[in-house]
C-alpha cells in the first residue's frame, strides 16, 4: 500500500527501489505506445485527425454555455433528469440524494475518473451504500484500498500474484496462477454484482449537445452491465465532455482508442438518450473547478482533454514512476497540470516531474502542449498567477525570484561568468569531493562529474586570437620587409 | 440562484475568441475492399466471421455454428430461430448462452458492428449472454467511422440505444495479458449474409 | 567540443568569431520557471551577437532557448541561430565530410533538437506529418569509415532536464541508464548527440556503471577526433 502524500520524487524513488516492478512497469507501458505509434502511423490522416480533435474541442469551449443549455434540452426531450453540481460536494450530495430516494443500497460504477475526484466512492460508503467497481482493474484496486494508478489501466502497477493475493485475501478465491483464471474468477464474482446491483453509476466520454445522448466506451462491457440490469441509471460528467454534433464523434472515436490502447476502437461504444424503458437516467454535469480554467487563456486548452492516457504511456517520468507518485487521481502530464492549476501548493512537485522532452505533447490526440503548460506552471510557482477574472489566482514565491534574480546578475556580466566558470573549473580540478556534497550529491549518487578543462573555451579561443593576430602581423611585416623601401 | 444558473453565467461573462466549428469533411482512408479489411479487423479484435455462400441458407448457417450446441439460445431477430423466447425482464438473460442480433452495418477501419437498439427490446440480451451471434448483411460495410456517422444520421437517438460493437468483450487488465470474454460476452460470431 | 565545432565551420569555408562579451543562454532559469530573470540574458544575447551574418550554436537546447526570446517579442530584432548540424547542411551546403571515423555510433536524438528545432520526425507522430530532415543523421552518413546503428526506442529522452537531474535525481539516473543500456545493446562503441548535456548526463552514468561506451559531441566525431579512451571497449 501506497502513502497518499509526499511530493512526486520522494514516491517516485521508492517505486524505483522495486526494480522488478519499476522495469516492468515502463516496459508494459512503452509497448503500449508502441501500439498507439502503429495505429498513428497506419492512418495517413492522424495528424489531420488530431488537428480536428483539438479545433473541436477548442470550439466547444468557446461556446460551453451554449452547448450546455443545448445537451440539456435534448437531454430532457428523451426523458433524461441532468443536474448541474458546482463542486465535488455538491455531486456527491446529488448522486447519495437520487440513491437514498429510490432505496437504492448496492450500486455497480463503471469507470469515472469524475468520480474519483469527487471522492464518491468513501462518501457514499459512509452513508451505507455498497459500491462495486466492476472495471477490472478498477475492481482489483478496489479490494485493495488502493487508487487506480493510471486512468485506464488501473492496476497496471500490479503483478499477476499481487492481484492473486488479492483475490484470495479478500473474495476466497484459490490460489489462481494465470490472468485467464483471475480474470474468469472476477467475471463470476461481478456477475453476481450486476445482478444483484439496484442502480448503476457510469462516467461519459462524450456528451452530445446536438442530440442530447451520451457516449460511453469500454472494453469490458460494464458499464452496459451496470445499466442494462438495474433500472437506475446515473451518469457523471465534466462538463469539458461536450461535443456539439453526433457527427464528431467519428473524430473522437477513431482518436480515443488508438491513443489509449493501440486498438481501433474499443469493444463497445455505446450511445444512451435517455432511460431505457421503464427506467431513469440521470446526468450529473460537474464544474470544481473547471470554469476557473477555462478563464485562463494559456490553461483553458487542457481541458480538451478526452483521457485516453497517452501522454502517460509515452511519459519517461510516469513509466518509470507509477501513478501513484502524483497523489492526484488522474497522474502523469496532464494530471500535473490539473491538479496544480487546483492546489499550487499541493501539487508543487509535479510540475517539476519532468525532463520537458516533449514526447507527451506530440502523442496528444486533441493537440495539448503538455509540457509547455508545465512550463507555464513553473513560472507561477516562481511569479504568480496574474488575476484574470473567474480565473485561479496563484502566489509565487519570493525565495524562488531572488535566487533566480541572483543567477541572473550573475549571467548578465561575462566578467562575473567566466569567474563563476573559473571558480568551478579550480574546484573540479583540485577538490573534486568538494562538488559531492550539498546539492550536488544528487548528482554524483550515481553520475561522474565531467573532467574539468583548465581554460575555459573563451579563454582559449580568445588566446588563439592573439596568437594569429600576432602571426598575421608578422606576416604583414614580412612580406613589407621583402619590398624595397 | 441554482448551481445551474450561477455556473452558466459565469460561463457566459468569461468572453472567449471565438474558434470556428471545423467542417468535417477531409480525404478520410477508404479501403480498396472494405469488407475483406472489416474481416481482417474484427478478427484482430477477437471476433469470428463466417460467409454464408451463394446458394447456402442463413438459417442453416447458423445453426450450424459450434456455439449453437448450447443449451439455450434466444433468437432477437425473425430470420433465425432459437430453443426460447427472449426474456422480457433483463435478469433473466443470465441463463442464455447464445443470443442472435442483427447489426445494420459494419466499419471496415475498425471491425466494428453498428447495432440499433430498436431491434434490441431487452439490452441486457447484448451483454449478459455468453456468446452473440450477430447477423448483418453483406456489402453494408462503410469504410471508416465518419461514413458510420452519416450513414446513422438522424436517427442517432431515434432509440434509447446504440452500439458500436467490436468483437467480444476482452480485457488486460492484469500484467497486460489478454483475456478475451470479460464481463460482456465471451465470443462473438459475425455471420455475413 | 567547441574547438571540433569551430574547426568544423572553418573547414566548410565560414568566417567564424566568438564574441567574447557571451555568457548563457538563460534556459536553467527558464526552465525553473523565471522567465523574468532569463530575459536579461535575452537582452546580453541580442546585444553581443547582433552584426553578425549568422550565429550558430552548438547545442540543441540552447538553440531553442535562443528561439523562445526571438519568438516571444524581444525588444530589438534577435539573430537568427542555427544550430551546429543544421547550419552546415542547410546554409554551407556540406555534403562531404573530410573526416575517418571507423566505430560504431549510435545517435542519441536529443529532445530539444529534434522535437523543438525540429530537425528529424519525432517518433511519435503519425501518418501526414511533414517529415523533416535530419542534419545530424546526415552528416554523420558522410563520415568514412562510420556505421551508424539504431537504439530499439529510437528517441526517449536520457533524462537530464536540467534542474530536473537533481529534483527528481532518482529518476534522471534510471532514465540515463536505461538509454545506456540500450546504446550498449546495439553494439555501438560511441554514443553521439547534438548536445552536450545529453552527453555530459549519460557518460556520467555509464563511467560511474563502468560501461564501455564513449561520449563525444557530433561536432568531435564529424572531425575524426580519437576516442577519449581507446582501450576501454572491444569493437567487433
Amino acid at each position: 500500500m501506497s502513502a497518499t502524500s509526499g511530493p512526486h520524487w520522494e514516491r517516485a524513488e521508492r517505486f524505483l527501489a522495486d526494480t522488478d516492478r519499476s522495469r516492468f512497469h515502463d516496459g508494459a507501458l512503452w509497448e503500449i505506445r508502441r501500439r498507439r505509434d502503429q495505429r498513428a502511423r497506419g492512418l495517413p490522416e492522424w495528424e489531420a485527425l488530431r488537428a480536428l480533435g483539438a479545433q473541436i474541442k477548442a470550439h466547444t469551449l468557446s461556446r460551453l454555455p451554449e452547448y450546455l443549455v443545448e445537451f440539456e434540452a435534448n437531454a430532457k426531450k428523451h426523458g433524461a433528469t441532468v443536474h448541474f453540481a458546482a463542486d465535488a460536494a455538491e455531486h456527491n450530495r446529488i448522486v447519495l440524494g437520487l440513491l437514498r430516494s429510490r432505496g437504492v443500497e448496492r450500486v455497480v460504477k463503471s469507470k469515472s475518473m469524475l468520480t474519483e475526484e469527487c471522492g464518491l466512492n468513501p462518501w457514499l460508503e459512509r452513508h451505507g451504500i455498497e459500491v462495486t467497481d466492476t472495471d477490472l482493474g478498477e475492481l482489483i484496486v478496489q479490494l485493495r484500498d488502493e487508487p487506480p494508478s493510471h486512468i485506464v489501466l488501473p492496476a497496471i502497477h500490479l503483478r499477476k500474484k499481487d492481484v492473486a493475493d488479492t483475490f484470495t485475501r479478500r473474495l476466497g478465491a484459490p490460489p489462481l496462477g494465470d490472468a485467464e483464471a483471475l480474470t474468469g474468477f472476477a467475471r463470476e464474482h461481478l456477475r453476481e454484482k450486476f445482478l444483484a446491483a439496484q442502480a448503476g453509476i457510469t462516467g461519459v466520454n462524450f456528451a452530445i449537445a446536438q442530440t442530447g445522448g451520451i457516449v460511453v466506451c469500454t472494453n469490458e462491457g460494464n458499464a452496459d452491465l451496470g445499466t442494462a440490469l438495474p433500472s437506475l441509471h446515473i451518469a457523471c460528467m465534466g462538463l469539458e465532455k461536450l461535443i456539439p454534433r453526433g457527427a464528431d464523434l467519428g473524430v473522437f472515436l477513431r482518436l480515443l482508442a488508438r491513443s489509449a490502447t493501440g486498438q481501433a476502437i474499443t469493444v463497445y461504444s455505446s450511445h444512451y438518450h435517455g432511460p431505457r424503458p421503464g427506467g431513469e437516467l440521470h446526468i450529473v454535469i460537474v464544474d470544481n473547478g473547471r470554469s476557473a480554467i477555462r478563464a485562463e487563456p494559456e490553461h483553458r486548452r487542457a481541458l480538451a482533454c478526452i483521457r485516453c492516457g497517452a501522454c502517460m504511456n509515452t511519459c519517461p517520468v510516469f513509466r518509470r514512476s507509477g501513478g501513484h507518485s502524483y497523489s492526484t487521481h488522474v497522474p502523469g502530464p496532464i494530471g500535473s497540470i490539473l491538479a496544480p492549476l487546483r492546489q499550487l501548493d499541493k501539487h508543487g512537485s509535479l510540475p517539476h516531474a519532468c525532463s520537458l522532452c516533449g514526447s507527451c505533447t506530440a502523442v496528444c490526440p486533441v493537440g495539448i502542449d503538455l509540457h509547455e503548460q508545465l512550463l507555464l506552471i513553473r513560472r507561477r510557482q516562481v511569479d504568480g498567477a496574474r488575476p484574470v477574472p473567474g480565473g485561479v489566482r496563484h502566489s509565487g514565491s519570493r525565495q524562488r525570484r531572488w535566487l533566480a534574480a541572483i543567477a541572473s546578475w550573475v549571467l548578465s556580466s561575462a566578467a562575473r561568468t567566466a569567474r563563476l566558470g573559473a571558480i568551478a573549473r579550480w574546484f573540479g580540478r583540485r577538490w573534486p569531493g568538494l562538488l559531492r556534497v550539498g546539492p550536488m550529491s544528487r548528482w554524483s549518487a550515481t553520475r561522474e562529474l565531467p573532467p574539468m578543462p583548465r581554460q575555459s573555451f573563451q579563454q582559449q579561443h580568445a588566446a588563439r586570437r592573439v596568437l594569429r593576430a600576432g602571426q598575421a602581423e608578422r606576416e604583414r611585416r614580412d612580406e613589407r620587409g621583402q619590398v624595397p623601401s | 440562484m441554482s448551481s445551474r444558473d450561477e455556473l452558466l453565467a459565469r460561463l457566459a461573462a468569461q468572453r472567449l475568441e471565438p474558434v470556428p466549428l471545423p467542417s468535417l469533411e477531409g480525404d478520410w482512408t477508404r479501403h480498396a475492399d472494405p469488407r475483406e479489411r472489416f474481416r481482417v479487423a474484427l478478427g484482430e479484435a477477437a471476433g469470428r466471421v463466417v460467409t454464408v455462400g451463394i446458394g447456402a441458407s442463413l438459417a442453416d448457417v447458423v445453426a450450424g455454428l459450434e456455439v449453437m450446441r448450447s443449451a439455450v439460445i434466444c433468437s432477437l431477430t425473425p430470420m433465425c430461430l432459437g430453443t426460447r423466447e427472449p426474456p422480457l425482464e433483463p435478469h433473466s438473460f443470465r441463463d442464455v448462452d447464445v443470443v442472435i442480433v442483427a447489426a445494420q452495418f459494419g466499419v471496415a477501419e475498425n471491425g466494428a458492428v453498428w447495432i440499433d437498439g430498436s431491434g434490441v427490446p431487452v439490452r441486457a440480451a447484448l451483454f449478459l449472454t455468453q456468446h452473440l451471434v450477430v447477423l448483418l448483411p453483406q456489402g453494408e460495410v462503410v469504410d471508416n467511422m465518419h461514413q458510420a456517422y452519416e450513414r446513422i444520421g438522424a436517427s442517432l437517438g431515434a432509440s434509447p440505444f446504440g452500439c458500436f460493437m467490436s468483437g467480444p468483450s476482452k480485457t488486460a487488465d492484469i500484467e497486460q495479458e489478454l483475456v478475451v470474454g470479460a464481463h460482456g460476452a465471451r465470443s462473438l460470431t459475425l455471420v455475413e449474409y | 567540443m567547441a574547438w571540433a565545432s569551430l574547426e568544423l565551420l572553418e573547414a566548410h569555408g565560414a568566417d567564424v568569431d566568438v564574441p567574447s562579451g557571451q555568457t548563457c543562454c538563460g534556459q536553467p532559469l527558464s526552465n525553473m520557471g523565471a522567465a523574468a530573470a532569463a530575459r536579461p540574458l535575452g537582452a546580453r544575447f541580442t546585444a553581443t551577437f547582433s552584426g553578425y551574418d549568422h550565429v550558430v550554436c552548438p547545442s540543441g537546447s540552447c538553440t531553442a532557448m535562443l528561439h523562445r526570446f526571438a519568438a516571444h517579442g524581444a525588444s530589438a530584432p534577435v539573430p537568427r541561430v542555427y544550430e551546429l548540424c543544421e547550419f552546415l547542411v542547410d546554409v554551407l551546403g556540406v555534403q562531404q565530410i573530410e573526416a575517418s571515423f571507423p566505430h560504431r555510433v549510435v545517435l542519441h536524438q536529443s529532445c530539444h533538437a529534434l522535437r523543438e528545432l525540429g530537425l528529424g520526425t519525432p517518433s511519435e507522430l503519425g501518418g501526414g506529418a511533414t517529415p523533416r530532415d535530419n542534419p545530424g543523421r546526415k552528416l554523420l552518413a558522410a563520415v568514412k569509415g562510420l556505421t551508424l546503428v539504431e537504439p530499439t526506442r529510437a528517441d526517449e529522452c536520457c533524462g537530464f532536464g536540467g534542474s530536473f537531474c537533481v529534483t527528481e535525481a532518482a529518476l534522471s539516473s534510471r532514465m540515463g541508464e536505461d538509454r545506456v543500456l540500450d546504446f550498449e545493446r546495439t553494439g555501438a562503441r560511441v554514443v553521439t548527440s547534438l548536445d552536450m548535456s545529453c552527453l555530459m548526463h549519460l557518460s556520467g552514468v555509464s563511467r560511474r556503471q563502468q560501461r564501455p561506451l564513449d561520449f563525444m559531441h557530433i561536432a568531435e566525431v564529424l572531425r575524426g577526433r580519437p576516442l577519449p579512451r581507446p582501450g576501454a571497449g572491444d569493437e567487433p
